[in-house]
């Protein structure tokens, strides 16, 4: 008679839950949403994109010469950041299943760090174009930059790379978190299902920015 | 008998995780960060150089290739099953549809199809006119108030 008591509808360090067969497949079935999650989150930046791409089919000109306007050295320093900062996060989850917990915390912790600079550019980048007038909308005010499609430019701009702040933010909110559980010994042998979605997250927002580089930096 | 014991006695069929191998070296991330690193850094150089109209598509073939490097390696793709692959393949393939047919609609626009022009007449700035397109009798300047 199974102890119905004991039945978990939450898995609390890898239990296995009353409607899964096996860890494994607890495991893949976590796995399958989040990378679900993670369509819906490339559709939700694809709406931007769009955007993007009709705007700069209508205003080639304009687009190319206001890429010319943005920091290469920030985007290019940015980029290496957050690559890097993956580079931590999927060492992290190879040590963590190796049971290397002082790794894995000191990998996520340089990660968040990593994120973190990441945020600080993004913020000295935003506040250099605000005093230079490349405001969003109607509230754009350089005179030296006018054109036509100017401030739908910048107006993208904001919008995209702000909507993949936001996501950095929400990713170094899990990072932190993963790196608090991972110190008290919460990943151990094949429970690692947390890390591995958090990972998987973080991973996304970096593949978006690598599209996003060079649509705005680089043409 | 408990859900332990159950666990245990059945076959595992479901895709597997990749097995733990505790002696596993961490030197395939590094080498796959170190190819991101240097695909950022030509990406920066090739845009550097005037491409003209190849640039954003070789800007976005590198983007796409460190994209694809990211999902493979880092988010371990390589080693999971059909159905990760279709839902990738699913978000690929609507990307691809929303941002191509946008593209082809914008490409072939012809003056009558032009948004923001037809009280005003063609605006210059936006589309070059191209006359040979237009009808000998066809209203520069259209019926509407004037700017």
């Amino acid at each position: 008679m199974a102890d119905v008591t004991r039945v978990t509808i939450a898995p609390v360090r890898g239990e296995l839950v009353a409607h899964f067969e096996s860890l494994p497949k607890q495991a893949h079935a976590a796995r399958f949403g989040m990378w679900i999650f993670l369509g819906t989150e490339v559709l939700l930046f694809t709406g931007l994109f769009v955007a993007f791409a009709y705007y700069r089919a209508v205003y080639t000109d304009t687009f190319t010469a206001a890429a010319r306007h943005l920091s290469v050295v920030f985007g290019t320093l940015m980029t290496v950041l957050l690559v890097t900062s993956s580079l931590f996060v999927a060492l992290a989850q190879h040590w963590s299943a190796q049971g290397r917990r002082a790794a894995t915390v000191l990998s996520l912790a340089a990660t968040l760090a990593l994120g973190l600079a990441f945020l600080g550019l993004k913020g000295a980048e935003w506040g250099q174009h605000l005093a230079e007038g490349y405001a969003p909308g109607r509230f754009y005010a350089n005179h030296d930059f006018v054109a036509p499609g100017a401030s739908l430019f910048f107006s993208l701009y904001y919008l995209m790379s702000g909507l993949h702040a936001l996501h950095v933010i929400a990713g170094l909110c899990v990072i932190a978190w993963l790196m608090w559980r991972a110190s008290r010994a919460e990943f151990v042998g094949l429970y690692q299902t947390p890390l591995e979605m958090g990972a998987l997250y973080w991973h996304l927002v970096e593949v978006i920015w690598l599209f996003l580089y060079p649509l705005l930096y680089l043409l | 008998m408990s859900r332990d014991e159950g666990a245990r006695g059945r076959k595992d069929t479901a895709p597997s995780r990749p097995s733990v191998n505790h002696r596993a070296s961490a030197g395939p991330y590094v080498v796959v960060w170190a190819l991101l690193v240097v695909l950022t850094l030509t990406n920066f150089a090739t845009s550097r150089l005037d491409l003209g109209r190849y640039a954003l598509a070789v800007a976005l073939v590198i983007g796409g290739t460190q994209a694809s490097v990211v999902a493979l390696y880092f988010m371990h793709l390589k080693d999971h099953g059909g159905a990760i692959r279709l839902v990738v393949a699913t978000c690929v393939v609507f990307f691809l549809t929303l941002v191509g047919l946008t593209q082809a609609d914008v490409a072939r626009r012809f003056l009558p199809a032009r948004p923001f022009e037809n009280v005003h007449g063609p605006s210059p700035t936006l589309f070059p006119p191209r006359s040979a397109e237009l009808p000998d009798d066809f209203p520069r300047r259209a019926v509407g108030p004037a700017p």
